[in-house]
């Protein structure tokens, strides 16, 4: 298959995911109404922890954290901190053997598929989100030309690494079948390491090493600390660079398992 | 009224059975409940480090708060957290089959499951909120114990008025079920 082939059937599939996505409305408008109450309540706590402690948070003042609450509420629609995915339940109940005979990759078309659906996220979940927290909490963007780019790049890297790890979930199915209990194992790690609550930043220095060696960081705190300018120029482009590598990572070891797992398959029911 | 409650209780012991039954499953559900438990702490914990007090309160006395929130948040949980599976059930049309049966909707509901995994987030609760009492130096008067079983029963009952109304709430919502969710 050459790359001019793979790419338009990749975009293809994103496309229908994107689709797929601006389908469900009402979810949206769920999702929308419980992110941003939750907004509201991550930044009265973490405000009030800044007032505290003297206008200064580790790094954080009252504009950086009400900036970092309202990014993570705009950006969890988007990336995957939950550990589902529509290929753990394939898997499952056996649909997976279908996907095995498409003359596409597994790894890559079904995280197509499911980037796309996410990103749609942004539109009805995340611009809301952000426009809330520049009307309410006062929050300023850097809306330079390069600043911009770097955070949707990092947008992009993150809620793809996301699925990509997920995928790696979804495929230990291939030898455990129900992968449950992985799943929420996933939904708690990646909920505390990847800065959803509370900033990684805060973390104390063990913690913090031990977060920055898992890929979480990378799908939540990056994009928010690009995109809110809190990291510019090269330290933003390095943790960009840190994001691709782990994406590079996450890709081959999904291969790799992939291929193994083929040889493991064994479809359950009939 | 015995008479009446039987079915109940009979259904209850047969999902109390059958969670015990998968035993790998069920202490992999204790123990990820527990972490969710234990995470929870750590955010608390995390924030504190950076900060002496907020709003007043320093980390021993935010303690006992959270003691005493988990730990009633986490029995509504444990007794009818599982009402939130309602819209599964009406999306996939398997709620018709409560409806054919001759007991109200709600107790059918509620005793549909009872989520035992749950026990060890409840223990991090009343550990949390054990340690908290001892470290305040809580003058462990009859008032303070009779106030203090007090907040737990009617704070679980909140919450268990909260979970009933946001499942009753899901009949008009249905695909925006995750509007009344608990997670961020």
């Amino acid at each position: 298959m050459s790359a001019r082939v793979w790419f338009r059937i990749h975009r293809r599939l994103f496309v229908a995911g994107w689709r797929r996505g601006s389908q469900y409305r009402a979810a949206a408008l769920g999702g929308l109404i419980a992110n941003a109450t939750f907004g509201f309540l991550k930044a009265s706590v973490l405000v009030a922890a800044v007032r505290a402690g003297g206008g200064e948070l580790g790094g954080y003042d009252a504009a950086s954290i009400t900036a970092y609450t309202w990014l993570s509420q705009a950006f969890l629609g988007s990336v995957n901190l939950s550990g589902r995915s529509d290929l753990a339940v394939r898997m499952k109940d056996g649909s997976i053997a279908v996907d095995l005979l498409r003359p596409v990759d597994l790894q890559t078309a079904s995280t197509a598929q499911e980037v796309g659906r996410a990103l749609f996220a942004l539109l009805p979940r995340g611009i809301p989100l952000i426009a809330l927290g520049v009307l309410v909490g006062g929050m300023r963007l850097p809306i330079d030309r390069v600043s911009l780019a770097l955070g949707a790049l990092s947008i992009l890297a993150g809620t793809t690494l996301s699925f990509l790890v997920v995928y790696l979930v979804a495929i230990a199915g291939f030898w455990i079948v129900e992968t449950r209990g992985l799943q929420t194992a996933y939904m708690i790690t990646a909920h505390f390491l990847a800065g959803l609550f509370v900033p990684v930043t805060l973390f104390p220095g063990w913690l913090l090493t031990l977060a920055w060696a898992t890929p979480f960081p990378s799908m939540l705190q990056t994009p928010i600390d690009v995109v809110s300018g809190r990291l510019e120029g090269l330290s933003a482009m390095s943790v960009v660079a840190v994001q691709l590598a782990w994406i590079a990572g996450a890709l081959v070891l999904g291969q790799l398992i992939t291929r193994a797992g083929r040889r493991r398959l064994e479809v359950q029911g009939g | 009224m015995a008479e009446l409650l039987r079915p109940y209780r009979v259904l209850l012991g047969a999902r109390v059975r059958a969670q015990h039954s998968y035993r790998a499953s069920f202490a992999l559900d204790l123990v990820t409940s527990l972490l969710i438990g234990l995470v929870e702490l750590a955010e608390v914990w995390v924030l504190y480090r950076a900060v002496d007090g907020i709003g007043g309160l320093d980390l021993t006395s935010a303690l006992l708060v959270f003691g005493l929130a988990d730990t009633a948040f986490s029995i509504a949980d444990l007794l009818v957290g599982h009402v939130d599976t309602l819209p599964q059930y009406l999306r996939a049309g398997t709620f018709d089959v409560f409806c054919l049966r001759p007991q109200p909707l709600l107790a059918q509901l509620i005793t549909s499951d009872i989520s035992l995994r749950r026990l060890s987030r409840v223990g991090v609760g009343v550990t949390v909120l054990v340690v908290a009492v001892l470290a305040n130096d809580v003058p462990l008067t009859p008032e303070n114990i009779l106030l203090l079983l007090l907040s737990l029963l009617t704070g679980s009952a909140i919450c268990i008025g909260i979970f009933v109304a946001a499942a009753g709430a899901q009949f008009f919502l249905i695909d925006a079920s995750e509007l009344t969710s608990s997670r961020p």
